[in-house]
């Protein structure tokens, strides 16, 4: 336990510190979310500070991961950026239209 | 959720090999064909096999409280979730309460429950998606009322709640004791229900919202009698 931003907070074990966990949780969300899991793809790049992850989907099911008026895609923000906030990093979750 | 996908000579073969290894009966399980096998060439060559995917078929609570635990295990928490029923306005509300380390709190809590909003908002949205192929894919009689799941961690929400409510009670109490209405502060949606469902059991005070998204607000208006209350509710 350690401390950050003047509270205690657990640090995570090892395999959690890697970017792989925050873009499973990506993957995890829109896979539970679309009505084609197969065809959920999550890119990965870094622009600055930020890790960018790009979520492709099945044309389908593009309404499924933004939602009306932006609903899903604004809650899956959050829930993305409460994971990386955890290790300190900064997130942006593009969807591919 | 518990899903397989399977091979097999037939569509059969491949469904109860997927049964098999899900230790599930035909019952508990829908079925998708995703493939359906093709002979080849004299049976040898250039054939296609059965592809399915099976998927085990969970009540929405269990639908609910897998999807939550998996969301918060890739968060980077383990945590338990109990599931406590309860009947509001004739719905059927059932609140998951996570429990984990209280350092945990912040994270899935979020700014003013931005995080614990988040969650809520995605497990209705996934468990009621499912709910509705299931209907669809098997002819289920619809289960009749639709559940909603209350997401809630160390107890935030409820103390939220105890806190609007006793915000009503005083704006009541101030909007009677003045005879002029009482305006609260801008508060989300949830939150204005909150104090409209408190205040409507007094007949002593009438509640409005006014304003516009974000800054709209629960305005309590004193009810002087039976008259007044319909005058203010047409205007």
């Amino acid at each position: 336990m350690t401390w950050h931003a003047g509270r205690a907070v657990w640090r995570l074990p090892a395999r959690h510190q890697r970017g792989c966990v925050v873009r499973e949780l990506l993957e995890f969300l829109a896979k539970s979310l679309v009505e084609h899991p197969d065809a959920v793809v999550v890119e990965e790049h870094t622009r600055g500070d930020a890790v960018v992850y790009r979520l492709l989907v099945h044309p389908e099911d593009i309404g499924q991961v933004i939602g009306r008026h932006g609903r899903i895609a604004k809650a899956i923000r959050q829930v993305m950026h409460a994971a990386a906030h955890r290790e300190g990093r900064h997130v942006i979750v593009d969807i591919a239209e | 959720m518990k899903r397989v996908v399977a091979t097999g000579r037939t569509v059969d073969e491949a469904v109860t090999s997927a049964l098999v290894r899900l230790g599930v009966t035909r019952s508990q399980a829908i079925v998708r064909v995703i493939q359906e096998p093709v002979r080849g060439f004299l049976g040898l060559f250039g054939g296609r096999k059965a592809l399915v995917e099976v998927t085990v078929r969970l009540t929405p609570e269990e639908a609910a409280k897998s999807f939550l635990r998996e969301v918060l295990r890739r968060m980077g928490w383990e945590v338990q979730i109990a599931a406590v029923p309860e009947e509001e306005d004739m719905a059927r509300v059932v609140w998951l309460d996570v429990r984990c380390p209280e350092a945990a709190l912040p994270s899935i809590i979020g700014r003013h429950g931005a995080t614990l909003d988040a969650l809520q908002y995605l497990v209705n949205v996934v468990v009621h998606r499912e709910a509705g192929l299931r209907a669809s894919e098997t002819d289920d009689a619809p289960s009749g009322r639709a559940v909603r799941f209350v997401v809630d961690a160390g107890g935030y929400r409820r103390r939220r709640r105890d806190a609007l409510q006793r915000m009503a009670e005083q704006a009541a109490a101030r909007a009677v004791a003045s005879g002029r209405p009482v305006g609260l502060a801008a508060m989300p949606a949830a939150d204005r229900k909150v104090i409209h469902a408190h205040l409507q059991r007094r007949s002593d005070v009438t509640t409005v919202s006014e304003g516009e998204e974000p800054h709209r607000r629960v305005i309590v208006i004193p009810v002087v009698d039976a008259h007044a209350e319909d005058a203010l509710q047409i205007e």
